[in-house]
């Protein structure tokens, strides 16, 4: 038995209760099996490794014997170092050993434990497909690989974090994605120095623009989804171990689109996407809106609502700035609330909400009836584009604060501010805007409305010349 | 360093009294409409008619009252100041709808007092005005069941579509424009309570004629009518004209839609101004039987529109020449059509030529009848 191996990989796997010994005997000397046994499929080693192993017919076989002629799994590989020998065990190999030869032989037989493609919760769809994307690496790329039966489809595997070793696969299509984005985000995913990746964010973080809360690198649990992003000519990465997949570059425009918008007619698909967007308007600029226009600017609202609104706040105790926000306060508290609880009490959480926010708050002096409705009008439209519900948010309190100080003339400031820190933001060195910002490639037919399937620009980049 | 200034200076923005103009919308007293006249003693009086939101102590909720707050003041803004001495909130003039001069402030002339609506930031530039003639004190406990609110009941007459369509109102910005173009004559909306209805009801039936600020004349309701033929004021109106063959009776007809060209011609002694009046007219309705598709019936009608609207205009303009009050806009027409001709008093020796070219319609799809 080569000794090196043997103490270096007990000495790497010291105090691992779950690396396990097979000792076979055969005519040529002893055979020894090494492996994790919480990595590996145990039925796999009895049938494809030992049962060959303790076939008479193969009792004198020597180790290259055994690796080309005995076993008769399907992945087997010879090992050249310790090291290699210990990342294999890790990822699930069994290490064959034997006293009579130096040759070291790995057989991959990884378990199969996890869960199995499911509907993703996250992104519902009325026609499109519903299948989403597990934990396991090879299941995920093969829900992409038999979406697209093409050669071009390349991937690439990474292993990143130095304790951790996660292996990821970057996904995409020679010819159509720019070389120089795929260098970049493998460049990028390179220089992560985290010792073990913990969450996939840790990557979408690496890779996305800083100081800022729209995300600049998409996500999606759906194969569909995912294998569009390809045929685009954008990279997909995939992380083993987690059940969504990150997409690079991500566009602001993006955050409007859903796979329903194709698979109804366009009339209906851009009817929704309209809603999508109006929700955003609302959403980010009503509350700072009706802050400056009933604080500073009464004479550009109808009489009979100015009538009306101060009627419904004559009892109520604080400024309206406050109250508005007092209300989106509650509103969130409902909404982390509503996330962390666990399914079954979560409907609970809905009626203290409604009696909170409905009608509570109001007959408790703490909010009026306008202000409730604005609140819950805002929130509704934020949920209609949950990838930016968070820099809604935090922009909608930024224009709150601004027309608070200087009605109109504020909120237009702070309006304007929003607009830029749009406009500088970048997603892998493209523009976050794009293609808003050139003029040249508006032929997309696809960025507020959409046009026939057969005419949208199947290429991010086809005009892109930079 | 900076960044705690910063939060500092926020922070008291926010939660200090600052320069800022932040007002809750519950903390104000909304005027809905201003009065001014004068007392005995040629004191400035301020009526204001506004909204107040507060909560009520007897069932705890929120309630809306009308206020009427008067003062009296040496200035009409020395008025305005004294009203929030009496209230605990500040009242506020942005949405005011209207300005009423009583009949006693525009004969003694408005000149003094509509400074204040211009200058001041509150005052919207959109409200109308009107000149009311009758005590005050009717027009404010006046039970309008139409409308809780003086203002807003005014400005919803005033737009409304039947009394826009015989009657050109004013709005604060068109006032100012027609003072400062118009030779300082103009014609606005007069108010006054009709008390011959079971009931008392405010509305417009004249118009008032000022000129230099002052109250001069008013127009009465046919008087009224034949200026807006001369003037092209009239979105619509009815012309009750003779009946072609029956002496007796009346046939109406409605103006539908009307175009009026003006054109002045100065050969150094007279001034013609001519006026071409297209007027398209509904058959609405008549007394006696009528035969509309007799030519001779419809030309006789055509001759008795273009009488009645002739007769009724050169009235009105000759009685307008003799008192010397140019509500016809001639020295306007003049400094812009002849700049360099210098005329002491245009009026004087001017001629009106009306020409009527009526259009007589019975249905849409029929026209004229010919």
């Amino acid at each position: 038995m080569n000794p090196n191996y043997v103490d270096y990989i007990q000495k790497k796997f010291k105090n691992c209760i779950d690396l396990k010994h097979r000792e076979i005997q055969s005519e040529q000397g002893n055979l020894l099996l090494i492996y994790l046994d919480t990595m590996c499929d145990s039925s796999l080693i009895s049938e494809y490794i030992i049962t060959p192993l303790t076939d008479p017919r193969y009792k004198n076989a020597d180790m290259q014997k055994i690796q080309k002629e005995v076993l008769t799994i399907s992945a087997v590989k010879q090992i050249t170092k310790p090291e290699e020998a210990v990342a294999k065990i890790i990822l699930g190999n069994v290490i064959i050993l034997s006293d009579f030869s130096d040759i070291v032989i790995g057989c991959e037989v990884k378990n199969s434990v996890g869960r199995a493609p499911d509907i993703p919760p996250s992104e519902n769809v009325v026609k499109g497909s519903r299948e989403g994307f597990s934990e396991k690496l090879t299941e995920n790329i093969t829900l992409i690989r038999k979406r697209l039966l093409t050669s071009s489809l390349k991937i690439e595997t990474l292993s990143i974090g130095k304790k951790s070793r996660t292996v990821v696969a970057l996904l995409y299509m020679d010819g159509m994605t720019p070389p120089k984005l795929v260098t970049h985000l493998r460049n990028k995913i390179k220089s992560i120095e985290k010792e073990s990746i913990t969450v996939i964010n840790i990557v979408a973080e690496k890779l996305g623009s800083k100081g800022t809360p729209f995300q600049t690198i998409g996500y999606t649990e759906k194969p569909a989804v995912a294998v569009s992003k390809l045929t685009e000519g954008k990279v997909i990465i995939m992380l083993e171990g987690y059940p969504v997949v990150l997409t690079a570059p991500y566009f602001f425009v993006e955050n409007f689109q859903a796979l329903d918008d194709y698979t109804f007619d366009k009339y209906t698909g851009n009817y929704n996407r309209l809603i999508r967007l109006t929700a955003f308007v609302i959403a980010l600029l009503a509350p700072g809106l009706y802050i400056a226009l009933t604080t500073h600017h009464f004479s550009l609202i109808p009489a009979i609502f100015v009538f009306r609104i101060a009627v419904t706040r004559a009892g109520v105790p604080f400024p309206i700035f406050l109250e508005v926000l007092l209300m989106m306060f509650f509103f969130n508290l409902l909404r982390e609330a509503g996330v962390r609880l666990p399914q079954q009490i979560g409907p609970a959480i809905s009626i203290v909400g409604a009696l909170i926010l409905g009608d509570a708050a109001v007959r408790a002096g703490l909010a009026s009836t306008i202000g409730v409705l604005l609140v819950a009008l805002s929130s509704i439209c934020a949920f209609l584009i949950p990838s930016i519900f968070g820099s809604i948010a935090i922009w909608c309190n930024v224009l709150i604060l601004g027309a608070t100080l200087l009605g109109l003339p504020g909120f237009f400031v702070a309006f304007g501010v929003f607009c830029a820190h749009l406009a500088g933001l970048t997603t892998c060195s493209y523009p976050y805007l794009y293609p808003l910002g050139t003029l040249k490639t508006l032929n997309f037919k696809d960025l507020l409305l959409r046009d026939n399937l057969e005419d949208i620009s199947t290429n991010f980049s086809e005009d892109d010349s930079s | 360093m900076k960044k705690q200034f910063l939060c500092f200076l926020t922070i008291c923005t926010i939660f200090l009294t600052g320069c800022y103009d932040y007002n809750d919308i519950n903390t104000v007293i909304l005027a809905t409409s201003c009065i001014v006249d004068l007392d005995e003693e040629n004191n400035y009086v301020i009526y204001v008619e506004a909204f107040h939101a507060y909560r009520n102590k007897e069932n705890n909720a929120e309630k809306g009252q009308r206020l009427i707050l008067v003062s009296t003041g040496k200035t009409l803004f020395e008025a305005i100041r004294i009203i929030n001495k009496s209230t605990n909130f500040k009242v506020n003039y942005s949405h005011n709808k209207v300005i009423l001069f009583t009949g006693k402030a525009a004969r003694y002339g408005l000149g003094d007092f509509i400074d204040i609506f211009l200058r001041s930031e509150e005052f919207v530039l959109r409200s109308y005005v009107c000149i009311y003639e009758g005590d005050v004190s009717d027009l404010l406990n006046m039970d309008l069941k139409q409308e809780e609110y003086i203002g807003l009941y005014f400005k919803d007459l005033m737009n409304n579509e039947v009394v826009e369509s015989f009657f050109q109102t004013t709005k604060l910005y068109e006032f100012y424009n027609d003072r400062a173009a118009n030779d300082g004559t103009q014609v606005i909306t007069l108010l006054n309570i009709d008390k011959r209805l079971l009931e008392e009801k405010v509305g417009f039936h004249k118009a008032a004629v000022l000129q230099k600020d002052k109250m001069v004349d008013v127009l009465e309701k046919h008087e009224l009518d034949a200026y807006n033929y001369i003037m092209g004021g009239l979105h619509s109106g009815v012309l009750p004209i003779p009946h072609p063959t029956d002496k007796n009776k009346y046939v109406t007809l409605e103006i539908l839609k009307h175009n009026l060209k003006t054109e002045i011609k100065y050969d150094g002694e007279k001034i013609k101004l001519h006026k071409t009046l297209k007027l398209r007219c509904s058959f609405v309705e008549t007394q006696q039987h009528i035969n509309l598709n007799n030519s001779e019936v419809l030309d006789k009608l055509d001759q008795e529109i273009k009488a009645h609207v002739k007769v009724e205009s050169e009235k009105l303009f000759e009685k307008y020449k003799k008192k010397n009050i140019d509500i016809f806009h001639v020295t306007e027409e003049m400094k812009r059509h002849y700049p360099n001709d210098k005329v002491a008093n245009p009026l004087e020796i001017t001629e009106l030529h009306m020409e009527v070219m009526p259009n007589i319609i019975g249905s849409p799809n029929i026209q004229s009848f010919q």
